[in-house]
């Protein structure tokens, strides 16, 4: 994007949808002050857009100021009639006022500035129909008193507790080809309305300043106090004029006291001048924009690292779920009673289970089937070991939803990634199935592994009568996995050896091949838990990604960004 | 010191003792703050009475001042804007006021007789003008001054910057806070009547409930009378100073009162907690042992001499069998190691750390892990002080010695059978045996007898031995479980409990300095 003064206005799709992309949802209390900024920009670029295509169309200049400064006096004064309310109650107007020359009112009554404003024609309404209006709307009525070329706004203020207020006169002064800005005699030196007059000069808008409630002999020392103040601001305007403290009359001032305003009015509606004003306008919207985008993308790609931060938080979770299983696993899971029983019968027991499947047990297996009892003692084994495993694994789960949870709460944008999705908050998962699933999975898997593993040594070992029963081999594997024998390692080897059933096992195996069987089993145990711990995570880590500012929308709002002049550089 | 101050000075304490870890470090140093200006102010007396006029530039402060001061003193110009420094203005100076000048660090001070006496006038700068350096120095006053009289006018009485600056700052502000509508000669008197309805509407919304509202001109000295007196009587009650303080303890009350970071009221309840625990130290395991080596001590100890003997040969070849590392059976299971971790976990859950919700979730986290920590050792240490074998039992010995018997008169039956088969072989003649039925001799009684009764023995033995076996083990579980509740009670109930006190404490203390002002 080409963001500049010599920008053609096509060029600025792509940063509106950019800009318009972005959620702003990570930046706590300040997103709703962002967003705000971010709709004016777009409505902004919208507006230079619209109005680039329409070079013969009436200026729009747009009366701004203060509450109480006299906006809507100035409008009804220079229209010669009332067509705005005027009062003491501050802040007065809250509704967007137009006023063109009946020949211009076609050009206002489509969307091309002000769009999303509802136009409602208020030739024979009274003034104080504005609370009937909705805050949305657009009163546009017309006075042959106007210059035809030129449309007047009267905006609300830009400094009330109506907020709101601020926002419709923001919108009004983006879609202003010329300003005039009020301000009375004693409320000029004002911070909030000379933030907006430096807004002003850093677009170049042509600007007419007036002083209102000047005090005839204050106006000397007035006068040259705001030209004082002005020139240090570096706001230069095209006319400063003065307006003295008046009695109103019918929400306007005696006839003749805006002339000079009137004149330089009229001055600006020929079409040429219009077209140079609106020209110059444009130009220096656009050269402003990239110093006005500065904050929306400084805090966008806040964001977007704070997003990154938290993502890169979760994974380091995730990621140490393993190491986490390891120590788990080294350590010794606390056994129950049962299960320590089994450990017992099987591990430190014999080789009676180890040894071959002789006619004499494949007939007591079958006798046990006759009689009910179908499962064997590696079998029953296999089932309490799954399910120690998987109230470990659970465990493990747990602890990592707590942390991940705990990492979003400790963060600001955490904060806002649960306050957008509230349900992340809930620890309470049902990943029974799941977990059960995953461990049923990995012994299977496993058994596997010892058939694999056993078979060529069964054939090599048939002449010593000795074979493997895989079934229990297994067993002993998986029981291995509760008792901080399976690390794979020598350690881990060492403590197999001392068992006599491990002594077998190593003898008919193969140390080799027991070391690489508790290994692989103990990879596969990790990837499968970690899986599922991806899969529980991922609603947390998708929320992160859809409140991230998206980073190609980034890059390009970076690009507008970066031709911004330093401040200062006037 | 009125009670209400002398309360709210422990309130105050009490914050500052237990704020950190509970209250984020602007709101401690808020508090601290407050506790310091008590004791200056209090300690500079209520003899004076400090009222500063703050409000935006243009509203008439200086104007106002000079009107009530009966001459003019501070300028009013009508260049923006005018006043860049704050003065002073009363009708005398007596060593008390000038220490209060000095503590506010007001270098200009003025004299004019108009001034009621006991107050002292202050001529604040704008807080809403291109100067930046106005605003602070506004802001800093506006904080310490004793009265805080608000001036507005008809162009900027519903400012943002007012509503949301000076005045948002002057909540919980009862008497101590005039809001003066001045150029209200600008109005006629149904619009200024209109315009001071608006305002106090406000006022109201905004948290000034108890406003005291004046409409005043300085130009033309309407309702400057009425602003004096009231200014006269605030400064011959000399009450402003403590209600000043009173109504800023209230507001930092209430903003203390919703981000404090307290546990949940919920009772941890020791029964709850033992049974995770015990699983989470491993002390099932504790309990499997102790009824198998109850077993194994049983057996030791209730073998007769002769079978004892007899082991030996089996000992010695055990022994050679584990030296050549062929077989190990007294091989277990990897021993678990507590992991405070899961103990954390089981704490959180019965605190319901769950429902809670950004700050005070991370506070509770750490509280939990950190108590988790402090108290996993502790439990770790108290499983294993709970010894699984058994002390040697007394029938043991008994059962012994009485299997030896019963072997020793089986052996003296068979050796006497023995003897006799031996002399009948030799064919020596026997010597008369004595029988103890007409079918049934001594011998054979003996021998008979002696296996029977070490067969019955041995049954006896085999069911006590289950008997106290289950009994040892519910024994050791019953010892485990009082231990573990115990260490509970001492590692984690007690100091949670404590930090609840502390809450509790924390709690009535941020209470007290809500009800301040009321």
């Amino acid at each position: 994007v080409e963001v500049g003064s010599t920008t053609s206005a096509a060029d600025l799709r792509p940063l509106i949808e950019a800009l318009a992309a972005l959620p702003f949802v990570l930046s706590g209390p300040r997103g709703d002050g962002l967003r705000t900024e971010r709709d004016r920009i777009v409505r902004l670029l919208e507006g230079v857009v619209a109005r680039t295509s329409t070079p013969d169309a009436p200026l729009l200049v747009v009366v701004g100021g203060g509450s109480g400064a006299g906006k809507s006096t100035l409008v009804n004064t220079l229209a010669g009639r009332q067509v705005a309310r005027t009062g003491v109650l501050r802040p007065t107007t809250h509704v967007p006022t137009l006023v063109s020359h009946p020949d211009d009112r076609a050009w206002f009554d489509d969307q091309r500035v002000l769009p999303g404003r509802i136009r409602i024609a208020v030739d024979d309404r009274p003034v104080d129909d504005e609370a009937h209006t909705g805050a949305d709307a657009l009163r546009v009525t017309s006075s042959d008193r106007i210059p035809p070329g030129i449309a007047l706004l009267d905006t609300p203020d830009i400094d009330s507790v109506e907020h709101r207020n601020h926002h419709v006169a923001d919108e009004a002064l983006d879609a202003a080809d010329a300003w005039v800005w009020l301000a009375t005699a004693r409320t000029y030196a004002d911070e909030v309305g000379m933030a907006y007059l430096r807004r002003a000069s850093a677009r170049h808008a042509l600007r007419a300043i007036v002083v209102t409630q000047v005090r005839p002999e204050d106006r000397g020392e007035v006068l040259a106090d705001v030209d004082r103040l002005l020139a240090s601001h570096g706001v230069t305007p095209d006319l400063r004029e003065d307006i003295p403290l008046l009695a109103v009359e019918a929400g306007r001032l005696p006839d003749g006291n805006a002339h000079a305003l009137a004149a330089w009015l009229a001055s600006l509606a020929p079409v040429e001048r219009r077209r140079e004003v609106r020209a110059a306008a444009l130009a220096g919207l656009l050269d402003a924009i990239p110093a006005e985008i500065v904050p929306l993308h400084r805090a966008a790609q806040a964001e977007a690292d704070a997003a990154d931060r938290l993502t890169g938080a979760v994974e380091q979770h995730l990621a140490s779920i393993g190491d986490q299983l390891d120590r788990e696993l080294e350590g010794g899971l606390p056994l129950r009673a049962e299960v320590l029983d089994r450990w017992r019968s099987i591990v430190g027991g014999g080789e009676r289970l180890l040894r071959l499947q002789t006619t004499a047990s494949q007939l007591g297996d079958v006798v046990r089937g006759r009689l009910g009892r179908s499962r064997t003692t590696p079998q029953l084994a296999q089932e309490e070991v799954a399910g120690e495993v998987a109230r470990t694994v659970t465990r493990l789960l747990d602890r990592t939803a707590r942390a991940v949870r705990l990492e979003l709460e400790a963060h600001p944008a955490g904060r806002d990634v649960l306050a957008v999705q509230p349900g992340l908050r809930s620890e309470d998962r049902d990943r029974t199935a799941a977990v059960r699933d995953a461990v049923l999975a990995w012994q299977a898997a496993t058994a596997a592994l010892v058939e694999e593993v056993g078979r060529p040594r069964q054939q090599r070992a048939r002449r010593q009568t000795t074979a493997i029963n895989a079934l229990a081999t297994t067993a002993i594997l998986v029981l291995f996995t509760l008792s901080g024998g399976l690390t794979g390692g020598e350690v881990g080897i060492a403590a197999a050896a001392a068992a006599a059933s491990q002594w077998l096992l190593l003898r008919v195996l193969g140390e080799h091949n027991v070391a690489r069987l508790l290994t692989e089993m103990r990879a596969d145990l990790t990837a499968r838990v970690a899986t599922l711990a991806r899969e529980e995570q991922a609603p947390t880590a998708a929320a992160i990604a859809a409140c991230r500012p998206p980073a190609d929308h980034l890059a390009r709002l970076a690009d507008v960004a970066r031709l911004a002049k330093p401040t200062g550089g006037e | 010191m009125s009670a209400d101050l002398t309360d709210l000075v422990a309130g105050l304490d009490t914050i500052t003792e237990l704020g950190p870890d509970r209250l984020a470090p602007d709101q401690l140093r808020a508090a601290g703050e407050l506790r310091a200006r008590i004791d200056e102010r209090l300690a500079l007396g209520d003899a004076v009475t400090v009222a500063a006029f703050a409000g935006g530039t243009g509203v008439g402060k200086s104007a106002l001042v000079n009107r009530i001061a009966g001459s003019v003193v501070v300028d009013e110009g009508v260049r923006r804007p005018t006043t860049g420094h704050p003065v002073a203005v009363a009708s005398h100076y007596d060593p008390a006021t000038l220490a209060l000048l000095d503590w506010l660090a007001i270098p200009d001070r003025r004299t004019a007789g108009g001034v009621p006496p006991g107050l002292v006038l202050v001529d604040l700068p704008d807080h809403d003008s291109v100067a930046t350096d106005h605003r602070q120095v506004s802001e800093r006053l506006a904080a310490r001054v004793d009265a805080v009289v608000v001036v507005v006018d008809p162009v900027k009485y519903a400012r943002a910057d007012l509503h949301a600056g000076p005045l948002a700052a002057l909540t919980a502000q009862s008497d101590t806070v005039l809001v003066v509508l001045n150029h209200a000669d600008a109005l006629d008197d149904h619009d200024r009547d209109r315009c001071l309805a608006d305002l106090e509407e406000r006022l109201i919304s905004g948290g000034h409930p108890d406003r005291t509202l004046h409409a005043t001109s300085a130009r033309t000295g309407a309702g400057v009378d009425a602003l004096r007196d009231r200014l006269a009587d605030l400064a011959a009650r000399r009450t402003a100073a403590v209600g000043r303080l009173l109504g800023d303890a209230t507001m930092l009350g209430s903003r203390l009162a919703g981000r404090l970071a307290t546990l949940p009221d919920r009772h941890l309840d020791v029964e709850v907690l033992v049974d995770p625990v015990l699983e989470a130290t491993d002390a099932h395991r504790r309990v499997g042992e102790a009824e198998v080596s109850y077993r194994r001590a049983a057996r030791e100890g209730s073998r007769s001499p002769l079978a004892r003997a007899a082991r030996v040969p089996v000992g010695v070849a055990a022994g050679v069998l584990t030296d050549l590392g062929v077989a190990d059976r007294s091989v277990r299971p990897g021993r678990h190691r507590p992991d405070p971790e899961r103990i954390a976990a089981v704490l959180a859950a019965e605190l319901g750390l769950e429902a809670t919700a950004g700050a005070a979730h991370t506070v509770l986290a750490g509280r939990v892990a950190d108590t988790a920590r402090d108290a996993a050792g502790a439990l770790a240490a108290t499983v294993v002080d709970v010894r699984p074998a058994p002390d040697p039992r007394r029938w043991w010995g008994a059962v012994a010695l009485a299997r030896g018997a019963a072997e020793a008169v089986a052996a003296a039956g068979l050796l006497w059978l023995l003897l006799l088969g031996l002399l009948r072989w030799l064919g020596v003649p026997e010597p008369a045996t004595p029988a103890v039925t007409e079918d049934l001799t001594w011998p054979a009684a003996l021998l008979l007898g002696g296996v029977a009764l070490r067969v019955l023995l041995g049954l006896l033995t085999r069911f006590a031995t289950r008997v106290g076996a289950r009994r040892h083990r519910s024994q050791v579980a019953d010892r485990l479980r009082a231990g573990l509740t115990a260490t509970l009670d001492r590692t984690v109930v007690a100091p949670f409990e404590a930090e609840r006190d502390r809450d509790r404490r924390l709690g009535a203390a941020v209470a007290t300095l809500q009800r301040a002002s009321g």
